[in-house]
């Protein structure tokens, strides 16, 4: 079903981290008991076919596209993509006119709209984007085209975790601990001896 | 063996030197890359004091180095590889060069943007290698698109008409200085006069000029 050239497309590097587990089922990590290891960039590699959906050449899809998986496009689209995990390739014969939200973008071919990228975004040499990005991070190769307006998405700044630590007033009776009542200060002299005839 | 004009160079020692760049005719030069001191950009940026929230208009094809830098500080990049646009229009006109109308459309369709919406507008050289019919109608599309005290920041190449000069990308590194990538050499088509750029910027409110030594004048026009 798959001939070599297909194939050959279909390993495109996709912006994933090659687990072969969804995030869910991932093991949690062992306690940090060793010393960290200096952060790494996820090797992007292809998942497998049966992870990722293509939508070939031949194929046109209008209206709204939802999906948990990757999709992968060479075809045409036009309306709306919501991955909500997934990774969206459009492959160097992929058209996509649409609003885009998902979680890693990379683009080979076409793409025209709003677009929003929770983590990165890569736009290759031979992409060509028109629209509005919002994206955790953005990649650009050299030759690429782009016409339209960049937003970062930035990290949530410290302050505001701790703003929201503040209490907030409910109307309800306080159950704070009351402050301590000012002792008396002590008529005595601090020093033995001292005011002693 | 085609020549380019020299561009002159700064080493880390500041020892100035002087470099020509060559290439085999019909072969693409190699990317070279050099680093430089911007006055321009520096006043560009001076102008542009407390960027967070502001919108940057990048005229010569954004690099995700700027990009990042830009919207780093808070600021929204906007961009339009103008010169790409440029080239791609010119060569599907019958004659090869721009008429009035299409000179028109042309900006129309690129340089159309809400009035005042810019505090800063990075132009780079991409003026310089328009054709006159343009380049009238693409200032005036810069006058509306930045906002009153809005700052506009643009090269254009002190050699003469005719001479085969480097094309570039240009990267902030850092407040005032410049990563300039070699990217292929292009004719200057036109030779303009600090006059010249006077009158080209002349609904400015303020032009300003700065002859750095890689012979490249640096323009600040403030509307």
């Amino acid at each position: 079903m798959w001939g070599k050239k297909d194939r050959d497309e279909m390993e495109e590097p996709v912006g994933r981290p090659a687990s072969p587990l969804p995030a869910a089922q991932t093991p949690a990590r062992p306690p940090a008991a060793a010393p960290a290891a200096p952060a790494r960039a996820p090797k992007p590699s292809a998942p497998s076919l049966s992870q990722r959906t293509r939508i070939g050449n031949a194929m046109v899809v209008r209206g709204e596209l939802k999906s948990r998986e990757d999709i992968y496009v060479d075809g045409l689209i036009e309306g709306a993509v919501k991955l909500e995990q997934g990774c969206l390739t459009i492959g160097t014969k992929g058209n996509v006119q649409a609003d885009v939200e998902t979680r890693s973008l990379v683009l080979l071919g076409k793409l025209k709209g709003k677009v929003q990228v929770s983590e990165r975004i890569e736009i290759r040499k031979t992409g060509s984007f028109e629209g509005d990005i919002v994206a955790g991070n953005i990649v650009m190769e050299d030759g690429a085209v782009f016409r339209g307006s960049i937003d970062i998405l930035r990290p949530a700044q410290p302050q505001a975790a701790s703003s929201q630590a503040q209490p907030v007033q409910t109307g309800l009776p306080s159950i704070a601990p009351k402050p301590a009542a000012p002792k008396p200060i002590d008529p005595k002299p601090a020093t033995p001896g001292a005011g002693v005839k | 063996m085609s020549k380019v004009a020299g561009l002159v160079f700064k080493d880390q020692k500041q020892t100035v030197y002087r470099k020509t760049f060559e290439a085999p005719p019909g072969e693409e030069m190699p990317p070279q890359t050099y680093s430089r001191e911007s006055n321009g950009l520096r006043h560009f940026m001076g102008q542009l004091r407390g960027v967070e929230g502001n919108r940057i208009l990048d005229l010569g094809g954004l690099t995700a180095s700027n990009a990042r830098y830009w919207t780093g500080k808070g600021v929204r990049v906007h961009a339009v590889d103008l010169l790409q646009s440029f080239d791609k229009e010119r060569a599907r006109l019958p004659q090869g060069r721009f008429d009035d109308l299409a000179a028109q459309r042309f900006v129309e369709e690129y340089l159309t943007f809400q009035a005042s919406m810019f505090d800063g507008i990075l132009v780079w050289d991409v003026l310089h290698f328009l054709d006159l019919e343009v380049l009238g109608y693409a200032v005036a599309k810069l006058v509306e698109a930045v906002r009153t005290g809005g700052v506009v920041l643009c090269f254009f190449h002190s050699r003469p008409k005719g001479e085969r000069v480097p094309l570039c990308r240009y990267t902030i590194t850092a407040r005032g200085n410049l990563q300039t990538v070699v990217r292929s050499q292009r004719t200057i088509p036109t030779t303009f006069t600090n006059r010249n750029l006077e009158t080209l910027f002349r609904d400015f409110k303020m032009a300003q000029f700065f002859l750095s030594r890689d012979n490249l004048r640096e323009v600040i026009a403030v509307r």
